[in-house]
């Protein structure tokens, strides 16, 4: 019932004391905390990432590092800029200054919204655990997970090139609210407005934010217009199973994607 | 599994608290420190009406361990009043009838006051953004964005010092 | 904000009534707890420390509908911390029966379940403990062996013969005075029927809705020194609570006092004396102050919410514009157990026709038993889903006969000293001076006959 909270100070600390049964990692502990209180999670000890210095934005040659303990909030910065959406659209101001980019991505369905964007980026993971440190993408994040007894310790990607950015969170209500869908992309058309390369992440699809291999063959090669966006989402409708919660039903979610596809992609 | 010292300033006030392992900071600001304007509506992140504001940040303290306030600066409803004078935000919720049952009213307040701490002159919109985390069931959003706007209005027009 | 309530305030209208001079209507005055609100200092029920409290968390049903077969506290009695655990055998009179003083029977729903469950979340097992972790912790090891019983969960699927009851009077109705329904007419509908021009007949419905007061339901009991029992409670209804817990506990009214008044919000959600009783026994029991609060999942789950109902309004209705005929069938899901739904029910057929004069009326309104949360009261319950149902019907004859809805509402409206079908005289009324308010304020307008017509005259 009741359980200890480690404080440990860096990442080696935080790998010996999650070592033992029941031990759980706590970043912003939104989630953590909420389960707790709600009965559903009983652990021996909490070991908060908060004090190991996982915080932090650091802007390199070509990449962006972000620290797996980094606030939502505190992505509110110049660089950034073309995450301000996904930031808006992210719960409330307050919990943002609560919730941790990397604890985002063990998020439940249906949220995971900074995960959606960072699939498109096609971010990769820092990893730590006892045997030491290792890099993976975020693809393969999803599919395989981490082992108990690691953590993230960060997330980097590429800045996209100007313009070829693309988000959209749709929900029941404007703010403060989980995803029916949430869509981003990074879309690079040539100078006839053809798509030369597409990556298309989604959530609100499946179990986990996922990448759109269908929605992205359906978009290269075309003239990006309307009829393209749509075949897109209508691809990727037909590709993903979507899911049923209380924010929509997987008919509803399937039906609406093409227009949000649209939407995202171009505006309209 | 020991309980142990934490120490945190609260409204100004240095605390020295023995906690059992694992409680949450709204409980601890309730139970051993009396400060029961902050409210547990929901304890799961959804209401606001736990909102203090940690190192001047808003947060839900329903979800905020006690232990992991070590050495913060906590402001709860009962430290936005100076010397018994309420702040223009607590005025204006009376004056603009923002306030019914006055359960979701401490964190409203508590949320209102970050935004003006960072924005003294905000836009309706982002004062209804600054909200959005804080559910209030009777009295209606309408009044509380009003009360809100009416601070800043308020504040504007005292002299810095007094702000 | 106070000069544009006060311009809102039409003191020529009904003027002749009025005794004297408004004093506090339509004037902006300052809530006397407003400042205590803004300062944090009001004191809701929770505000109150007691030393040596205990927390209840409740073990509950996971099941629609199922016999129980036994339930196993081992698991649950091992968690450290806890104090005691409650089960229907140690409640003195197991029956919940909120409207037993005014004679509205029969006694159905135990406090704590007894051989079976008939919704999930249905209280099983009361876990005492020195932490709400605690409790919480033993609450989820607290084993009930389950036999599963077919669930209904629709409403109109309850009310089918073959439908399996789950009540043991073998139907799933609640029954009137004999009767499987409770029946209002006047005039003579089906004759009616034959004269009229139109007939127009339209199905409405509504789902569970949920008061979600930000501050959930709870109480703290408190043995006294004197033998009694304090209950610090954020019931709207204290005398209720206090009458209804007696009963439960077999102990006279004297021995308990409430004290509330104070509550973070309520809209009807707060009426059901749900947590007051247990967290009494628990203070019998060990006692220690005993606090019985509803977690934000319980609040959703279990406070029992407005009722869903099915509502089919047939209307016979002349070229004129008069509605001569109106037939209404009203299906009210009290979910599980009776609580509030059998008067809202009656509420709901004395409603009808809603606020206009129909001289051949048939109401049947059904309260019907199935697999859910029990339904309860919720500002308005029993009439709000039947004013919804009966204005966008009177909007749909308006598009029928191209008339104006506006025209068409002050042509039916119901006026002072005219009988309703349940046989009450109208007083009072005001739509017809509501509906041409609203049109001047829409800025929409009417023609003279319209505006000058009034509630206290035909015409
Ligand atoms: C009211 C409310 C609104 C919300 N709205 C949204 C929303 O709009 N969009 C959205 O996507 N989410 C939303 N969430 C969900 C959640 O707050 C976020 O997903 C948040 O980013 C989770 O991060 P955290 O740091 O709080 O996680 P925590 O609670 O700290 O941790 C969550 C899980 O991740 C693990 N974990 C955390 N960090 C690491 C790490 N570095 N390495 C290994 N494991 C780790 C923990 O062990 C735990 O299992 C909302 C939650 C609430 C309560
Ligand atoms: S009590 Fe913390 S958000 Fe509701
Ligand atoms: S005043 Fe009651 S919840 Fe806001």
């Amino acid at each position: 019932m009741a359980f200890a909270v480690h404080r440990p100070e860096s990442v080696p600390a935080v790998i010996a004391a999650l070592a033992g049964p029941g031990r759980v990692a706590v970043s912003g502990g939104t989630l953590v905390i909420r389960d707790i209180n709600e009965g559903r999670s009983f652990p021996n000890a909490i070991v908060s990432l908060r004090r190991a210095g996982l915080s932090g934005v650091v802007r390199n040659a070509e990449t962006i590092d972000i620290g797996a303990a980094t606030p939502i909030a505190d992505l509110a910065r110049p660089e950034l800029a073309f995450l301000d959406g996904v930031l808006r659209g992210f719960a409330s101001p307050t919990l943002r200054n609560m919730a941790s980019l990397g604890g985002n991505l063990f998020a439940p369905r249906p949220y995971g919204d900074s995960g959606v964007a960072l699939l498109a980026l096609d971010a990769s993971l820092g990893i730590a655990g006892p045997h030491g440190a290792r890099r993976m993408p975020l693809l393969e994040f999803y599919a395989a997970g981490i082992a108990a007894d690691e953590i993230v310790t960060g997330l980097r990607f590429a800045l996209p090139a100007p313009g070829t950015w693309r988000w959209l969170k749709a929900t029941r209500r404007a703010l403060n609210s989980a995803s029916v869908l949430a869509i981003a992309a990074v879309v690079e058309t040539d100078s006839a407005g053809t798509v030369a390369a597409a990556r298309i992440a989604l959530g609100g699809v499946d179990a986990h934010p996922v990448r759109s291999p269908a929605a992205e063959a359906a978009l290269c090669g075309r003239v990006l217009d309307a009829a393209a966006a749509s075949h897109a989402g209508e691809e990727a409708a037909a590709a993903h199973p979507c899911f049923a919660d209380a924010y929509a039903s997987a008919w509803y979610r399937r039906r609406v994607l093409p227009v949000h596809m649209r939407r995202a992609l171009l505006g309209i | 599994m020991r309980s142990s010292f934490v120490s945190f300033t609260l409204n100004g006030e240095e605390k020295e608290l023995l906690i059992a392992p694992g409680q949450r900071l709204v409980d601890v600001l309730r139970e051993q420190c009396g400060a029961m304007g902050t409210r547990n509506g929901c304890g799961q992140g959804g209401c606001g009406a736990c909102t203090v504001h940690v190192d001047a940040v808003p947060m839900l303290s329903c979800l905020v361990l006690a232990e992991l306030a070590e050495g913060c600066d906590i402001l709860t409803i009962e430290g936005a009043a100076r010397d018994r004078t309420l702040h223009a935000l607590q005025e204006a919720f009376v004056a603009e009838a923002a306030t019914q049952c006055g359960f979701c009213t401490a964190g409203m307040i508590m949320a209102a006051k970050a935004l003006l701490d960072r924005d003294p002159a905000p836009q309706r919109e982002a004062v209804v953004e600054a909200l959005s985390g804080n559910v209030c069931r009777c009295t209606g959003y309408e009044p509380i964005i009003a009360a809100v706007l009416a601070a800043a209005a308020m504040l504007a027009r005292l002299p810095a010092a007094a702000a | 904000m106070s000069a544009d309530i006060t311009a809102r305030i039409r003191e020529d209208i009904f003027a002749a009534e009025r005794a004297g001079v408004f004093r506090a209507v339509g004037r902006a005055l300052p809530r006397i707890d407003a400042r205590a609100h803004v300062s944090g200092s009001t004191r809701y029920y929770a505000d109150r420390s007691f030393p040596g409290l205990l927390h209840v968390v409740m073990a509950r049903s996971e099941r629609h509908h199922a016999l129980i077969g036994g339930i196993d506290l081992s698991a649950a009695e091992a968690v450290k911390g806890v104090v005691r655990i409650l089960t229907h055998k140690d409640v003195p009179n197991n029956w919940y029966t909120i409207l037993k003083l005014i004679g509205m029977g029969p006694d159905e729903e135990p406090v704590l379940a007894e051989d079976r469950v008939l919704y999930r979340g249905e209280p099983v097992a009361a876990v005492l403990a020195e932490t709400a972790d605690a409790a919480r912790e033993a609450a989820g090891k607290v084993r009930i062996a389950y036999e599963d019983l077919p669930a209904v969960l629709d409403i109109e699927a309850a009310m089918l013969t073959d439908a399996s009851a789950i009540k043991p009077h073998g139907s799933n109705l609640f029954i009137y005075d004999g009767r499987d329904h409770f029946h209002v007419h006047c005039g003579d509908t089906e004759a009616a029927f034959c004269e009229v021009e139109h007939i127009l007949e339209h199905s409405y419905q509504s789902s569970p809705i949920e008061h979600a007061p930000v501050e959930t339901t709870g109480a703290i009991a408190v043995p006294e020194p004197n033998g009694r029992y304090s209950i610090h409670s954020n019931t709207q209804a204290a005398f209720f609570t206090l009458d209804n817990a007696a009963l439960i506990l077999g102990v006279p009214f004297r021995h308990l006092r409430v004290i509330g008044g104070t509550v973070g919000g309520g809209f009807g959600g707060k009426v059901d004396v749900i947590v007051e009783p247990i967290a009494v026994l628990g203070a019998m029991r060990t006692g220690r102050p005993v606090k019985y609060a509803f977690s934000r999942e319980e609040e959703m789950q279990v406070s029992s919410p407005r009722a869903a109902e099915r509502i089919r309004i047939k209307d016979g209705v002349m070229a004129d514009g008069r509605i001569i005929a109106r037939d209404v069938r009203i299906l009210v899901d009290a979910g599980a157990y009776s609580r509030h739904s059998p008067y809202g029910t009656i509420k709901a057929a004395a409603h009808m026709p809603g606020p206009y004069t129909v001289p051949n009326v048939t109401i049947n309104a059904w309260c019907v038993y199935t697999n859910r949360t029990p339904s309860s009261a919720m500002r308005g319950f029993g009439v709000t889903i039947g004013d919804f149902a009966v204005e966008v019907q009177m909007d749909r004859i308006a598009r029928l006969l191209g008339r104006d809805p506006f025209e068409l509402r002050l042509q039916n409206a119901y006026r002072d000293g005219e009988m309703k079908p349940h046989r009450k005289k109208v007083e009072g009324a005001a739509l017809v001076e509501v509906v041409q308010a609203a049109a001047e304020r829409i800025g929409h307008s009417l023609p003279p006959e319209y505006r000058a017509m009034s509630s206290s005259r035909k015409g």
